[in-house]
């Protein structure tokens, strides 16, 4: 069963970084297919948080095709991230990691990165959350 | 005009003023709380916000004005029954050991639920026998909420119940409240000033300024309605593309003009480009007396 | 609510009936131990003056202890009832426990008469045991039986310390809830309590009634009678005697200065030089006769004793009651509204 484990003062926001650790969890095989995602009282109980934003979630898991709610039964994994999304993100990752190599030969500093990089995902992902 | 048999909203302010002496802690004060939601009341110091949920449980009449609780008008203490209320020094008889507390809840409320009382008590690990001025913060808080939670209110109103805590006892206290949430599906309001709690606990939010609501809505919603629109210096009428009433607040440098607006504005002019703000940079410019048709 | 009161005061209750059950108690050993004295001397019924009224006896009668018991018996009841009612609200106001009590199924209404009647009924009932336990005691002899209507005697017997008590307790809650401070209420409960009790039980109770006049001729009082006549009217041990002296032609009370005015005119000179004792002696005797004939000279002639007839003690009774209840009921009411649901600045 997996525990999520929320960071305060990281800014991304709570929900996202829900789906982000169960996409995580199903990318490293410790989420099977037919896993039973924790019930919203369950979270909520461990972490605190709004049972909304529980929900929220995992509406956006199953937006994305990764889990389905079965009214009175629960949550479970339908589908892992395929091999072909597994492959992009770390395609996309590796053509990331290889650009900030440049950046940093470059003389650019962490901070100027971030911003840069803030920047054109503002511009790229315009208007979606 | 629809008639409805069962009010189903948890807790409605009309119009409530309240004065003390000359000043006026509320004015205009009106909202409505979404059923089932968790609303965050943030505001500056002062008796605007505790003056309201005091008002609300029935401790003060209001000079002008009325609250209704599940539709019911409310006059004066008792509380409505079905509503909970937690004042900001969670108020116990100190003298009193954990278990006589609960005994004087029990003969104090027509509704009781003693098992569920026990129960939190329990998770809190609260030594019965103890007196309750000897409990820490954070253990006062937890009996105190078991106190309220037991007489299963249907609206529940917290005046900062997060203030003074440890961080391990504030997350207990979270813990406790948002399971009673999932568990009940009561509304709650809360104040606070925190920003990174509201983020984590609340759905709905409630900006109060100058004693009345200058921003009420869904956070998700709010969020995803405003823009900061950043542009070149510019004049008084350099803004005239802007919709009317949509600017809440403006600042302007020599050569930078930075406007928050309440909703997307279509096609910007050269120069202007758009963003969306952070929960607390609109908060922010709400509490510094923004939205109030101050703009431009 | 009413067990929470309870749990809440009942240790001032109990003090409250501890020191009542103690001041009873020397009540009773004082009259235990006069009534074992009088038997040592062999008086046997000791309710008749005539039959037990030798030296011996009025000696045996410890009128200081008699009078520090009276005293005690009068401040009881107006300090138990500040005891009781001063903290009943400031406790609350000082950890702002009325913000909990009120929030839950409780009304302010509830809250507020539960609280007051937990401390008032006890104290009510033991001042009634108090009251009545006196009067049986008094009874006993006839040295304590006499003057009900005495300052000392009227105020502590039967329902008069429970009526006083309910007043101080009223006056005590209501300064509570005005000052808020529990010191503070304590001492304006107490010197208003005070205050009142004592106005009303003393000087007041004395005017309420009407008042019977007794007129007998100046010369009649020089007789002296060989039996004791039938106590009646102002010679009545129960009646209260309020105030006495000499009439004028016209039936008006005139005072001795008045009287000096009128004839120390006409009064014999002081003889010259030295005079020895038998030339005193025979000046007061001429004095006294010139005086007397200038008195029946100008009408004065009839003596006067103002008093409140021993009959009229339950309607006293029943009057002082009245106001105090009456009084009691306006401050309480006060306090009431003092306490309603109306905005305070100080959070």
């Amino acid at each position: 069963m997996i525990e999520f484990r929320i960071d305060r003062r990281a800014g991304l926001p709570t929900y996202l970084q829900i789906v982000q650790q169960t996409r995580q969890a199903l990318l490293l095989g410790r989420l099977r297919v037919g896993d039973q995602l924790p019930t919203a009282r369950e979270v909520v109980a461990s972490t605190g948080i709004n049972p909304n934003t529980v929900l929220k979630a995992y509406r956006e898991l199953d937006r994305e095709g990764l889990v389905e709610t079965r009214v009175g039964a629960g949550t479970f994994v339908i589908a892992a991230p395929g091999r072909a999304v597994a492959a992009q993100e770390s395609e996309a990752g590796e053509a990331l990691g290889a650009w900030l190599r440049q950046a940093k030969a470059s003389g650019l500093d962490r901070a100027e990165v971030e911003a840069l990089t803030k920047a054109w995902i503002e511009d790229i992902y315009r208007g979606e959350r | 005009m629809t008639d409805t048999l069962v009010d189903s909203s948890p807790l409605r302010v009309v119009e409530v003023g309240q004065r003390y002496g000359r000043k006026w802690a509320l004015r205009g004060c009106s909202f409505e709380l979404r059923p089932g939601a968790v609303t965050a009341l943030v505001g500056p110091n002062g008796a605007g916000k505790s003056t309201l949920m005091a008002a609300a449980a029935g401790l003060l009449r209001p000079t002008q004005g009325r609250i209704e609780v599940q539709g019911e008008v409310v006059t004066a203490s008792p509380s409505h029954p079905d509503l909970g209320y937690l004042a900001q020094d969670k108020p116990l008889y100190r003298q009193y050991r954990v278990r006589e507390m609960l005994e004087i809840g029990r003969h104090l409320n027509a509704r009781w639920d003693a098992a569920h009382a026990d129960a939190l008590v329990d998770a809190a690990n609260l030594d019965r026998d103890q007196r309750v001025g000897t409990l820490s913060g954070g253990q006062r808080t937890r009996l105190a909420l078991a106190l309220v939670l037991a007489r299963r209110p249907r609206v529940l109103l917290l005046d900062e119940p997060l203030a003074d805590l440890d961080p391990l006892a504030r997350l207990e206290v979270q813990q406790t409240l948002m399971t009673e949430v999932v568990d009940t599906g009561m509304t709650v309001l809360m104040s606070s000033h925190i920003l990174g709690e509201i983020a984590e606990l609340c759905e709905d939010l409630l900006v109060m300024v100058g004693g009345s609501i200058t921003l009420s809505g869904v956070i998700d919603t709010v969020l995803a309605q405003h823009r900061v629109l950043v542009g070149p210096g510019t004049g008084p009428d350099g803004l005239d593309f802007l919709p009317e009433g949509s600017v809440v607040e403006v600042q302007r440098a020599a050569r930078q003009t930075t406007v928050l607006v309440d909703r997307p504005v279509g096609p910007l002019p050269i120069g202007w480009s758009s963003s969306d703000p952070t929960l607390e940079e609109i908060v922010v410019a709400y509490l510094r007396g923004g939205g109030q048709g101050t703009g431009r | 609510m009413w067990w929470v009161s309870w749990r809440q005061h009942r240790v001032q209750v109990m003090i409250a009936l501890v020191v009542m059950a103690v001041v009873a108690l020397a009540v009773l050993l004082f009259q235990l131990v006069l009534v074992s004295r009088l038997h040592a001397l062999g008086c046997t019924v000791l309710t008749d003056p005539s039959e037990c009224n030798s030296r011996a006896a009025m000696d045996a009668f410890d009128e200081n202890t008699w009078h520090l018991l009276r005293a005690v018996l009068v401040a009881t009841p107006i300090v138990l009832g500040v005891f009781l009612g001063a903290p009943l609200f400031p406790r609350e106001f000082d950890q702002r426990t009325e913000v909990f009590a009120l929030t839950q199924s409780v009304g302010r209404r509830r809250w507020w008469t539960v609280k007051v009647t937990v401390v008032g009924a006890p104290l009510v009932l033991g001042l009634l045991g108090l009251g009545f336990g006196t009067q049986w005691c008094d009874g006993t002899t006839w040295f304590t039986a006499r003057g009900a209507m005495d300052d000392g005697t009227f105020q502590v017997r039967s329902i008069m310390p429970a009526t006083f008590g309910l007043l101080a307790l009223a006056v005590a809650v209501t300064a509570g809830v005005v000052v808020r401070s529990l010191v503070g209420s304590l001492v304006a409960g107490l010197i208003v309590a005070a205050g009142v009790v004592v106005l009303i039980a003393f000087p007041l109770r004395s005017h309420l009634l009407p008042t019977s006049r007794e007129i007998t001729p100046v010369d009649a009082a020089a007789a002296s009678p060989t039996t004791m006549p039938d106590p009646v009217g102002p010679y009545d041990p129960g009646s209260l005697y309020l105030a006495s002296g000499l009439l004028d032609s016209n039936g008006d009370p005139i005072s001795l200065n008045a009287i000096s005015a009128l004839c120390d005119p006409s009064m014999p000179p002081l003889p010259e030089g030295n005079p020895d004792q038998q030339d005193m002696d025979s000046y007061n005797d001429k004095y006294n006769k010139a005086w007397t004939q200038c008195q029946r000279d100008n009408g004065i002639t009839r003596n006067y004793v103002d008093y409140v007839p021993a009959a009229m003690l339950w309607p006293m009774r029943g009057l002082v009651t009245g106001i105090c209840v009456l009084l009691a009921a306006l401050f309480l009411a006060a306090g009431a509204f003092r306490l309603r649901a109306a905005p305070r600045s100080s959070r």
